[in-house]
């Protein structure tokens, strides 16, 4: 497998615009990638396409008026791992001399998609779901048992918000722009006891796009080429082999996957980007990522480690809570952000002198399953 | 607990899923002959040993409280505020199920639980039959 490297990303800003279609959402994040890699569409020797609602072939109407055209476009859905899934296959096709430079892009426009304005329900076969299990019951249900075997208070998981939505504030893609205090965050509508509205990551437009490019031809098209040191993709495992449900065996599994394969692990990495959909979810994900031990989520956030100027700051894009969650698009946005990090350009909410960087995803409710998909990159400058 | 018998009025939610037979709530789920591995609801396979025989079991009339929460949305059959949770049966496996507390009730994880067979929600002309569980 050849080295692989990002050489370009963009993103539109994340947000509500029904007026705007996928395609157009996905344009916007491909032309910017391409303008930042500086590469010409004709250079292009592969494309993935990732969206879970916007419908079939994603990947060739994002790129009808990019000038690029009949190649091989391959479109992916893996639920709120998308993104991540669709770089992967980009990543692969480079890795493997496929190609020399492809593009990953994932974009959803949930405000003109069937769950505009609704809750994400159950299908009507789903046992638990006819009982009254959703994706926020499920998380509040490991809230509370966090709560119970660690101690854990409402107030440290209000601080993954609080801190999430300060970096919001320092990124002009975000989605919010407002800070929070812990009082607002835990005062705010109750959505399943305890998780409050404010603890849930909102509905949200957007797209991202990145430009893959195989390390020995990177140079001409930049000098700071931003090396894919892991890529792991994973699925959840029956219910019943899942014992604890305050911890995340699949990211678990996919963080040893990716250290392993990056060769270091997670005291070396400098900025993270995971999946908090919840803030319950980024608690959890500190200690399954392998950031502090077992049950120490709560310690951490107060320890000041995952806040920016902290010791490895965590969602300094906003995360999911902050800067929104476009499903298919968040996979790639943790990447883009990845690489305006380790390139030194993230402007305000810069994390000083980071040269690693590591991605994460999670997601898709499946009746029977811990989750869907889970996918973990690593990358270094 | 209700009358069950009359088909009409009173009809489950889903089919051969629980039981109240002999005046005892029930599950019904099924094992495997090879490993032991217990399902609910029951599956096709043993998901551990595959070729294995499955055989009918009747679980869960007890178990332990693992997780709760007091769900604020709305919901196509149940009115907010609601009580869901996960409750660790007897028999070793986990099950997620509607809950209900009697007056004046705090739920607490780790409470002894009780399957209870009643009406969960009505449509039209119906009343829908479901399992949740009661602290005892």
């Amino acid at each position: 497998m050849r080295d692989v490297v990002v050489i370009g990303g963009g993103m539109t800003v994340f947000g509500k615009f029904p007026e705007r279609t996928s395609e157009e959402l996905g344009h916007e994040a491909i032309m910017a990638a391409i303008k930042d890699a500086r590469i010409k569409p004709k250079n292009v020797g592969f494309v993935s396409g990732g969206t879970v609602y916007g419908g079939w072939c994603i990947g060739q109407r994002m790129l009808k008026d990019a000038g690029i055209s009949n190649l091989e476009v391959l479109n992916v859905e893996n639920a709120c791992a998308t993104g991540a899934s669709a770089f992967r296959e980009a990543w692969l096709r480079v890795a493997t001399g496929q190609c020399d430079i492809a593009i990953a892009a994932g974009v959803e426009s949930m405000t003109t998609s069937p769950v505009a304005g609704k809750l994400i329900t159950p299908p009507p076969d789903d046992i638990d779901g006819q009982l009254g299990l959703t994706v926020p019951v499920f998380f509040a249900l490991m809230m509370r048992r966090h709560m119970h075997e660690f101690g854990t208070t409402p107030e440290q998981f209000a601080k993954v918000s609080v801190k999430n939505h300060n970096n919001g504030c320092l990124n002009p893609y975000s989605q919010y722009q407002k800070n929070f205090t812990v009082e607002e965050i835990l005062q705010s509508r109750m959505v399943c006891d305890p998780l409050t509205l404010l603890q849930c990551c909102p509905n949200s437009d957007g797209a991202a796009a990145v430009v893959l490019c195989a390390k020995k031809i990177s140079a001409r098209y930049t000098s700071t080429p931003m090396f894919v040191t892991a890529s792991v993709l994973g699925s959840g495992d029956y219910l019943h082999r899942w014992n604890d449900a305050t911890f995340s065996n699949m990211s678990h599994k996919a963080a040893m996957a990716a250290y392993e394969m990056a060769g270091y692990g997670p005291l070396d990495i400098d900025v993270i980007e995971l999946h908090d959909a919840f803030t319950v979810a980024e608690i959890m994900h500190y200690e399954d990522l392998g950031l502090c031990e077992k049950g120490g989520g709560g310690h951490f956030i107060d320890s000041g480690a995952p806040w920016l100027g902290g010791s490895v700051p965590v969602n300094p894009s906003g995360g999911l809570l902050s800067k929104g969650h476009p499903l298919a698009a968040t996979g790639v946005a943790q990447i883009v952000e990845a690489w305006k990090q380790l390139k030194g350009v993230a402007g305000k909410h810069q994390v000083q002198g980071a040269r690693t960087a590591l991605t994460h995803v999670l997601g898709g409710y499946v009746s029977g399953l811990e989750s869907g998909a889970v996918s973990i990159h690593i990358f270094r400058m | 607990m209700n009358d069950l018998g009359n088909k009409d009025a009173f009809a489950p939610f889903r089919e051969g899923l629980f039981t109240a037979e002999d005046g005892r709530a029930r599950l019904i789920g099924n094992k495997c002959s090879g490993c032991g591995q217990i399902y609910f609801p029951a599956r096709t396979y043993c998901l551990e040993c595959f070729d294995a025989e499955m055989e009918r079991v009747k679980i869960g009339s007890e178990g332990t409280l693992y997780s709760f929460t007091v769900v604020h949305m709305p919901s196509p059959h149940f009115v907010p505020p609601y009580m869901v949770g996960w409750i660790d049966v007897t028999e070793g496996i986990r099950v997620f199920s509607p809950i209900m507390i009697n007056e004046g009730e705090t739920l607490k994880i780790g409470m002894k639980m009780k399957l209870e067979i009643d009406e969960l929600w009505k449509e039209t002309k119906k009343s829908v039959a479901g399992y949740r569980y009661r602290p005892y």
